[in-house]
């Protein structure tokens, strides 16, 4: 994949990058041969860039960008983010009940007797959790899928959190599974595959409304939206 | 729209039919799509800005959806080309509501993929799958198999790999031992009810005669009646929908696919009736793919685009098990 990731880098024209040691860092990328940075500016640097090309959208270029902001920023600087993320590996965990991320388990809103436990929000990543708590209003608990099903890429619903889910509905209490998934089409078939498992557990099943935005105008609504919106209206 | 930092200038931009085979989250604002195109084949692109909400792709490089496509060929051989505009054409949103509708027409995706070279061009294989599509997202319930029958025997007959179901495919004679005229006076549905009538062999090429069937690996005992609409259909005549005849014929042509492409369907665990389904370990190693050629089976969290690293234009198809090729391209050389 190489090829990609080299086109894509050199496609790619960041703002705002200059000075002498991205200068450096263009030299050094050049060099095509896997692991010159570590010849020539040390293991260390070499052993950065390396960790930080294995996070998400992070190619050579902006791991070497970010790797030489670390070598030149304060002391104190770089070892909070080295302690922020031991904290976070050695801390912060899924939840037992809901894999939503915690440092105490079971997490806040599982343990918050003024929930409402008979309301289960599925959603697929805790980063969703987050968003629906920002927007306030929902009392009930989560769920967190940890993915999306995704059949053709080989995730069936089995490689998410669905024995965990189908327990805590079979434990009893829960009335309604509001299906919470992501309104794609990894979403829509999760959903598909959740309410097919849920459905005989005689939990009512539910699933986000979906069409416009608010605010925005028919004109300016996407084809997709448009129709969604026509397929899913409401008696009014 | 400008491509930002292009040295090269694009040389050619593509308008065609397209319907999305796969789109993967590339970076915080890119995608990289495959689609199965009309006039191109399989391409892969990338889809710049298609993540963002406000995107010229509108948020439909969605699988399995249909649009119109508009793309630049990079000069050099070993750049991604580049998607400009897609306007959905068909959505297929019924596709998202129903799980017997999902499944075939995920099933019509892995097949158009699966089947199909990059570049190549096959207008047929196209047409078959943007209507089997339509007819799976739209279509009554009980004409679902027969849809999804209907498209594999066009997609295998664009692939030249048509199997042989009018004659026996070892001896080329006749499948069904015909009585002489006149001679049985038993109606045809009694005549139709021995279920050994005939034998159809995914690695034999299609229908055999008994005497050829018999004993052979791989070999299916298949009844007239069933034989009979599998050849109507080939043959595009219009067949009424019986579901459960259709789902031994499509039983009957995953197994030839199969054999073809080296392993089983991902998809077809999915068609499986439930009680078959039930069993989490049904079809787990059959379903792997055989080698790391083409893209690999990735964890939910891993959806980085090295799965595309081996794209089967780079590397010689592997052999199937008996010794001939497979996955012979859709159609023909189009770049
Ligand atoms: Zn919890
Ligand atoms: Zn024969």
């Amino acid at each position: 994949m190489e090829w990609v990731a080299g086109r894509l880098a050199r496609d790619t024209r960041h703002a705002g990058e200059g000075g002498r040691w991205a200068g450096r860092a263009r030299r050094a990328r050049l060099r095509v041969v896997r692991g010159t940075e570590a010849w020539v500016y040390g293991e260390a640097v070499g052993r950065l860039i390396t960790e930080l090309k294995r996070l998400p959208g992070i190619g050579q270029r902006t791991a070497e960008r970010l790797a030489f902001h670390l070598v030149q920023a304060p002391r104190e600087e770089g070892l909070a983010l080295a302690t922020a993320i031991r904290d976070v590996k050695e801390n912060v965990r899924p939840c037992r009940r809901c894999f939503n991320v915690t440092e105490q388990d079971p997490c806040r809103i599982c343990a918050d007797p003024a929930r409402d436990h008979g309301l289960l929000c599925v959603v697929e990543r805790p980063q969703d959790v987050l968003a629906l708590e920002k927007v306030g209003g929902f009392r009930g608990l989560y769920h967190v899928l940890l993915g999306a099903v995704s059949l053709l890429e080989g995730v069936g619903p089995d490689d998410l959190t669905l024995r965990p889910l189908l327990e805590r509905v079979r434990a009893g209490g829960v009335r309604e599974a509001i299906l919470a998934t992501n309104p794609t089409f990894d979403g829509d078939a999760t959903a598909l595959h959740l309410r097919a498992a849920l459905e005989p557990l005689g939990v009512k099943v539910t699933r986000l409304a979906r069409g416009l935005p608010s605010g925005s105008s028919l004109e300016l609504a996407s084809k997709a939206n448009l129709a969604e919106a026509l397929e899913g209206r409401q008696a009014y | 729209m400008s491509v930002p930092g292009a040295r090269v200038p694009p040389v050619a931009i593509h308008r065609t039919d397209a319907i999305v085979l796969r789109a993967i989250d590339y970076s915080e604002t890119s995608l990289i799509v495959w689609l199965y195109t009309r006039d191109h084949g399989r391409v892969h692109l990338i889809a710049k800005g298609a993540r963002r909400a406000r995107s010229p792709f509108e948020g439909a490089l969605e699988p399995l959806v249909r649009g119109e496509l508009v793309f630049y060929r990079k000069a050099k051989p070993d750049g991604l080309d580049i998607a400009k505009e897609f306007d959905p054409v068909d959505l297929h949103l019924g596709l998202r509501a129903d799980l017997a509708r999902l499944h075939r027409g995920v099933y019509v995706g892995e097949l158009l993929t699966e089947l199909s070279e990059p570049d190549v061009a096959s207008p047929e294989a196209f047409d078959a799958a943007a209507e089997a599509l339509g007819h799976l997202a739209r279509g009554s319930h009980d004409a679902l198999e027969q849809a999804l029958v209907g498209c594999q025997l066009r997609l295998l007959a664009a692939s030249g790999l048509r199997p042989v179901l009018d004659r026996c495919a070892r001896c080329g004679g006749p499948v069904f031992p015909e009585a002489p005229a006149g001679r049985d006076a038993r109606p045809a549905q009694e005549r139709d009810r021995r279920a050994d009538d005939a034998w159809f062999g995914p690695a034999q090429g299609g229908a055999l005669c008994l005497e050829h069937g018999r004993g052979e690996s791989g070999a299916t005992a298949v009844s007239r009646p069933l034989l009979r609409r599998l050849l109507a259909t080939a043959l595009g005549r219009r067949v009424a929908p019986d579901p459960a005849a259709d789902l031994e014929v499509r039983r009957l042509l995953d197994q030839f696919l199969a054999w073809h492409l080296g392993r089983e369907g991902r998809m077809v665990r999915w068609l499986r009736p439930v009680t078959e389904q039930a069993r989490p370990e049904a079809g787990g190693a059959g379903t792997r793919r055989r080698g790391a050629s083409t893209s690999a089976p990735r964890g939910p969290v891993d959806r980085r685009p090295e799965a595309l690293a081996g794209s089967p234009s780079r590397s010689p198809s592997p052999a199937a098990p008996g010794g001939s090729t497979v996955r012979p391209p859709l159609g023909r050389r189009a770049r």
